[in-house]
């Protein structure tokens, strides 16, 4: 039933996902041109101001909409997958049909969970490839090994851990995390569509208090602590997190507790999140 | 006779509106079942909580001993009263959605009665009218092969010609070992295909009988023992 759930599920939410990533390549192929003719301009027009001013203009406001294209895409993506898919499908009209195949809750929920989470690194991919395509020139390739070599030597230095260790396990950390932020939005929207009344807004109502509470107990747990900002489940407070570091531990010691930290929590928050959305789709089910 | 659903002090409430109180009810196999009341007595209520759309506030619901949940689910065949497909699918995709999930759907049958409704299978909902659109709900559901259907207002929308072909299709589609129940206010056109009756008013059963027994013991049609129940 849920290998079925799934075919189903890519197959409707592959009719936006396609087209919306279709135009994230088309427009890093135009961009990639459009770079091309710039380096190539350079050498002609370097006499005349007025046209130079006339194409920075123009360079600029064409760099913007790529940016602005790029956040879109992000945005729709997230807001789609995450938001409006789970919503709309389960718990609008189209739930009347959903919620009476013989699926469990259980796996409706997985099924929801895998799609978006596959769409969502299928996007941060396509987007950080879009970004590298545009800047790539033959000096970056040139560079690019220093980099690389570059990172593998510091990585150690900063982090007190090997690079081939440190990478995965930010990986595997930024997985775990978008895997528990996704359930954690299934929840909200679980919680808030049991109410009789008013269920968006109960949703949105209930996510800022979850908010707050995260918060609240963050800041409890950075203030116990003591170490510095550990609280936040994000990839960069590590990063900043390192900046901070004040507690006398070696840089692997520091590294090892933040991410058994971070990990543990967003399990916990994943798991927590999974079994009341589960239980608020099995017993609390209150479609209009 | 063989006990499909049962209902054992089945009360829901929404916040302080109590829909069912308190409801005791069996279906049996093989019946076709009216489920009557006017607007706001309960009827999508029980229904709903038969698919387990809701869950009860009180007491319990059994189809073939279970709870609502997969397993029922896998026997029970509902038309709720609203358009549930998207509207960007076409006929073809709600026939191979429906195949994937319920083995015992009859496909050959369903596109026997598109074609009989001169509906083309290459057509998107979003092409067709309101009515249109709740044949094909209806084609699906009745084109399972379920213990229980439960078609709630089947025919609100479709037009008379259509009606006579769907009654038809519900009663000629379900075996000896299925119910139908049916909720609607259309009495006077479905009460010649129904076995038994369930007046609902209120979250209260007012009564359950069989159409025979109104006939012969009251002498009248269902239709004016409808009316003359719930008179205003």
């Amino acid at each position: 039933m849920l290998g079925k759930l799934l075919k189903h599920e890519f197959k409707a939410v592959n009719r936006l996902m396609i087209p919306l990533h279709l135009g994230l390549i088309i427009i890093t192929i135009v961009g990639r041109f459009y770079v091309q003719f710039v380096v190539s301009r350079e050498h002609v027009n370097y006499s005349n101001y007025s046209l130079r001013m006339w194409e920075g203009i123009m360079d600029f406001m064409l760099i913007s909409a790529y940016v602005i294209a790029l956040i879109a895409i992000f945005v729709i993506t997230w807001l789609y997958l995450d938001i409006l898919r789970f919503r709309k499908n389960l718990f609008t009209d189209e739930g009347y049909l959903m919620h009476t195949l013989p699926a469990s809750a259980g796996e409706h929920i997985f099924a929801k969970l895998t799609v978006s989470v596959v769409w969502q690194i299928a996007d941060g991919i396509l987007i950080a490839l879009s970004v590298f395509a545009m800047i790539l020139n033959k000096s970056i390739i040139k560079d690019f090994r220093y980099f690389w070599d570059g990172l593998f030597s510091s990585f150690p230095d900063i982090f007190g851990v090997p690079t081939g260790i440190g990478i995965p396990v930010f990986l595997l950390i930024a997985l775990v995390d978008t895997i528990a932020g996704t359930l954690i939005i299934y929840m909200c929207i679980a919680i808030g569509h049991s109410f009789n009344d008013h269920k968006v807004l109960a949703s949105i109502g209930i996510y800022m208090g979850y908010k707050m509470v995260a918060n609240l107990l963050s800041s409890v747990v950075v203030a116990l602590s003591g170490v510095g900002t550990f609280g936040n489940m994000s990839i960069n407070s590590f990063f900043f997190g390192v900046g901070n570091y004040n507690s006398g531990l070696d840089y692997a010691t520091y590294f090892w507790l933040n991410m058994a930290f971070s990990l543990v929590l967003s399990l916990i928050l994943g798991v927590g999140a999974f079994i009341l959305t589960n239980h608020f789709m099995t017993k609390r089910l209150n479609l209009e | 006779m063989e006990q499909l659903l049962s209902c054992q002090n089945l009360t829901k409430r929404y916040g302080y509106k109590t829909a069912l109180d308190n409801i005791n009810l069996t279906i049996e196999r093989g019946r076709i079942i009216g489920l009557l009341g006017p607007n706001g007595s309960g009827k999508t209520t029980l229904i709903k909580l038969i698919n387990g759309l809701l869950s009860p506030t009180e007491g319990m619901l059994l189809i073939n001993g279970a709870l609502p949940g997969p397993e029922t689910k896998k026997v029970v065949s509902y038309l709720p009263e609203r358009t549930y497909f998207n509207s960007w699918m076409k006929v073809t995709d709600i026939l191979d959605f429906f195949c994937d999930f319920y083995s015992d759907f009859d496909r050959n049958r369903a596109m026997e009665m598109l074609h009989r409704l001169n509906i083309n299978e290459k057509d998107r909902l979003s092409s067709m009218s309101k009515g249109t659109k709740e044949k094909v709900q209806l084609i699906m559901v009745m084109s399972r092969d379920a213990d229980l259907y439960c078609l709630d207002e089947p025919i609100g929308g479709v037009d008379p010609a259509a009606r006579d072909y769907i009654l038809q299709t519900i009663i000629t589609n379900y075996n000896e070992r299925a119910s139908v129940l049916i909720s609607t206010h259309l009495i006077s056109d479905i009460e010649n295909v129904l076995d038994d009756v369930i007046f609902i008013q209120n979250g209260h059963i007012r009564l359950t009988t069989s159409v025979d027994d109104i006939r012969e013991q009251e002498g009248k049609s269902v239709d004016a023992l409808f009316r003359e129940v719930f008179r205003c």
